[in-house]
């Protein structure tokens, strides 16, 4: 009687330390999921701190976009590990951010532990810029005084319409003294009043035409005595002007005007000794396009010349005659670079034209089939567990206890995944249940259960083979906090494979097993030799490791087909079908094409018809 | 004297137990789900924040959320087992 008395308190005691174990194992992994959360917040939160830096200043350096992210995920307990501007040719588009979250805890039987989660975010910035609705384009003269300054705040004019009397957006347009008025005014030099055609002339000091600089003015009607007309000089032969109603500002050639006075303003200063060349004025002389935007462009990187600049322009501005936003929109290709060139060209006085939206962006399928162990299981091995109908109830139990092991070691590659990116964690869950779903249909009895722990088994075959290839001549796959805790669970559950599989193979009846349980031994214990130099050193799984894993892996199909050699029939005749189907869908352009040629193709067809298949 | 009675008792203890650790298991997981859903919704809510959106209604059904000039705080109900009070958790995003 005192023997049941002792079945029942080892079972208590040791169904409680289970339990212990078993829920501070569930807690870390808890606070790893719960870092993993909080990076994932972290993370959007940084991003979008550094990408307000983007917006506030699109050429922000690098360093003032980690400092606004490192200072937000501090803040909500993450630490900052990358910051990456992302940019669109030269177009900067927003900033990806890498923090690390950090769960620390015991974990029985595994120590202390620290688990960095880390979690990747990506912020973009859009653009835009509207011109203002009254008064003239503004326009950032870079330093520019004098007569160049009154050239180029006139060359930024350029296709905006003409309306009599007026001199501001509001007006509709400009006339032609209205644009001298505000050239001068902004490079400087005020003009008193609002002065006419005719005032300006008896402002002006006359001058012959072979000695107008940039900057001076040209007048029509001079004869009466009070011109009706001016413009401005802009060099090279040509003039800036408001022309007459229905026309828009221009460059007009100054041969070709019927201008007959010629003057220059005292305030102005003497005509400089030799004009400066300016490549993006000649552009703009040519195309009739504004000079300060496609100087921007090109010191943008936008455009790689400004003959190109001002080609693309002038025909977007024909197709978008009434908005130089849109004209500019449409020469780039987005209203964002449209904004980015206008505020650059515009200066500090667009003002509240320029603004910028930040939103985060939407994870890219990329990212899920990127390199790193972050988004595919740390360990590519598993025991494969096979239940068969009138198996003993210790192996049995044998083949559960692998069945429980793989199954946690999933669960914690999946768990090391946490606060990653979502879509890759999706794919990955995707992927890890599937191979969960084999694990659990291998403790059916019967062949349907061998037919799914072959299955898995041909899984880790050809995962770890892969991993083998793409990781050769690296450290191999690296392993670190759940990861590593995994592969040593995987470990003991393919040691725990090979003795059960072995014992099988002692015990088994018929030679046929003998020999199958005998090679699922040796194969599982190959996958388990593959671990130990990873799981001991506890860094990586060598290449040379991932290769003893699919070679072991491969000798537990081999296994399995031994002991079923029905299969092996099933399996060459569904490959074999897979195949002829892949030929023929592979062919059918040609065989389609071949068809259509008539008696040539039909010869063709036979030739090809008569080619035997191997399979 | 028979311990038979005696291993009855300890069985029935040792199931005992076991159903009051497995109703503790129960609620660590209501815990556990109550605080990822807090965290998600904290997320949703203070990237929303961030981004000077409203905050959908989807999300303010769900939990009572605070947006302050400096920090998103939600609170979300903790299912209880028969017999717990109901407590709330609460996430707090700081915002930049």
């Amino acid at each position: 009687m005192s023997r049941e008395r002792g079945q029942v308190a080892p079972l208590a005691v040791a169904l409680a330390l289970l339990l212990v174990a078993g829920g501070a194992v569930l807690m870390h992994l808890a606070r790893v999921g719960d870092a993993g959360g909080r990076g994932q917040t972290a993370a959007d939160l940084a991003a979008i701190s550094a990408a307000r830096v983007l917006a506030s200043d699109p050429f922000a350096d690098q360093a003032s976009m980690r400092a606004a992210a490192e200072r937000t995920a501090a803040a909500n307990g993450a630490r900052v590990t990358a910051v990456t501007p992302l940019a669109d040719g030269a177009l900067p588009i927003g900033v990806e951010v890498t923090v690390d979250a950090v769960a620390t805890g015991d974990v029985p039987g595994a120590g202390r532990m620290s688990d960095a989660v880390s979690s990747t975010s990506r912020a973009g910035v859009t653009f835009s810029a509207v011109l203002p609705g009254a008064g003239f384009r503004p326009v950032d003269l870079h330093g520019l005084t004098g007569r160049a300054a009154i050239v180029a705040a006139a060359a930024a004019q350029i296709g905006w319409p003409y309306v009599w009397g007026g001199e501001s957006r509001a007006e509709g347009g400009f006339d032609c003294s209205g644009l001298v008025g505000y050239a001068y005014r902004a490079a400087g030099i005020p003009l008193p009043g609002r002065p006419t055609a005719a005032t300006l002339w008896s402002m002006a000091q006359p001058a012959p035409p072979g000695a107008l600089a940039p900057g001076d003015l040209v007048f029509k009607g001079t004869g009466s005595g009070a011109p009706y007309h001016v413009g401005i000089f802009a060099g090279g032969g040509a003039v800036i002007v408001a022309p007459h109603s229905g026309a828009r500002v221009r460059f007009e050639p100054l041969a070709a005007g019927g201008w007959d006075g010629f003057g220059s303003l005292a305030a102005v200063g003497p005509a400089p000794a030799a004009a400066v060349p300016d490549a993006a004025l000649e552009a703009a002389r040519e195309f009739d396009v504004p000079a300060h935007v496609i100087a921007s462009e090109v010191r943008l990187g936008l455009m790689p010349d400004v003959r190109a600049a001002a080609r693309t322009l002038a025909a977007a501005m024909t197709a978008h005659p009434a908005s130089l936003e849109a004209a500019v929109a449409a020469q780039l290709g987005g209203a964002s670079a449209a904004a980015l060139v206008l505020r650059d060209g515009s200066g500090p006085e667009l003002g509240d034209g320029f603004a910028a939206e930040v939103r985060l962006l939407p994870r890219t399928t990329a990212d899920a089939t990127g390199d790193g162990a972050l988004f595919r299981s740390p360990v590519p091995g598993a025991p494969p567990a096979q239940v068969r109908g009138g198996a003993s109830l210790g192996s049995r139990l044998g083949d559960a206890g692998g069945a429980i092991a793989e199954g946690t070691e999933r669960a914690l590659a999946q768990v090391a995944e946490r606060g990653s990116h979502v879509a890759p964690q999706a794919f990955a869950a995707v992927r890890n249940a599937g191979r969960l779903g084999l694990t659990a249909a291998s403790l059916i009895p019967g062949d349907t259960g061998d037919l799914a722990g072959m299955a898995g088994s041909a899984w880790d075959a050809a995962e770890a083979g892969v991993d083998a290839v793409q990781l050769w001549g690296t450290d191999g796959l690296a392993l670190s906090g759940f990861g590593l805790l995994a592969a040593r669970i995987s470990l003991l559950g393919n040691a725990f494979a090979a003795v059960t599989y072995g014992w099988q193979a002692y015990t088994a009846r018929r030679r046929r097993d003998r020999i199958g349980y005998g090679l699922q031994s040796a194969g599982s214990g190959l996958m388990a030799a593959g671990m130990v130099v990873g799981v001991v050193v506890g860094t990586a799984i060598p290449p040379v490791g991932l290769a003893l894993i699919a070679v072991g892996a491969g000798i537990v199909v081999a296994g399995y087909l031994y002991r079923h050699p029905g299969w092996v029939t099933t399996v060459a005749g569904v490959g074999g079908r897979a195949l002829d189907l892949a030929w023929r869908v592979e062919t059918a352009p040609v065989r389609a094409a071949v068809s259509a040629g008539g008696s040539v193709a039909d010869t063709a067809r036979s030739v090809i018809s008569s080619i035997p298949t191997p399979w | 004297m028979s311990q038979r009675g005696q291993a009855s008792v300890e069985t029935v203890a040792a199931a005992m137990l076991l159903a009051l650790c497995a109703l503790g298991v129960v609620q660590l997981v209501l815990v556990f789900s109550a605080a990822q859903e807090a965290g998600r919704i904290a997320d949703q809510a203070s990237v929303l924040a961030a981004e000077g959106r409203p905050l959908p209604a989807r999300l303010t059904d769900q939990a009572h959320v605070v947006v302050r000039d400096d920090a998103v705080s939600v609170t979300v109900d903790v299912p209880a087992l028969p017999g717990l009070p109901v407590i709330g958790l609460t996430r707090t995003a700081r915002l930049p």
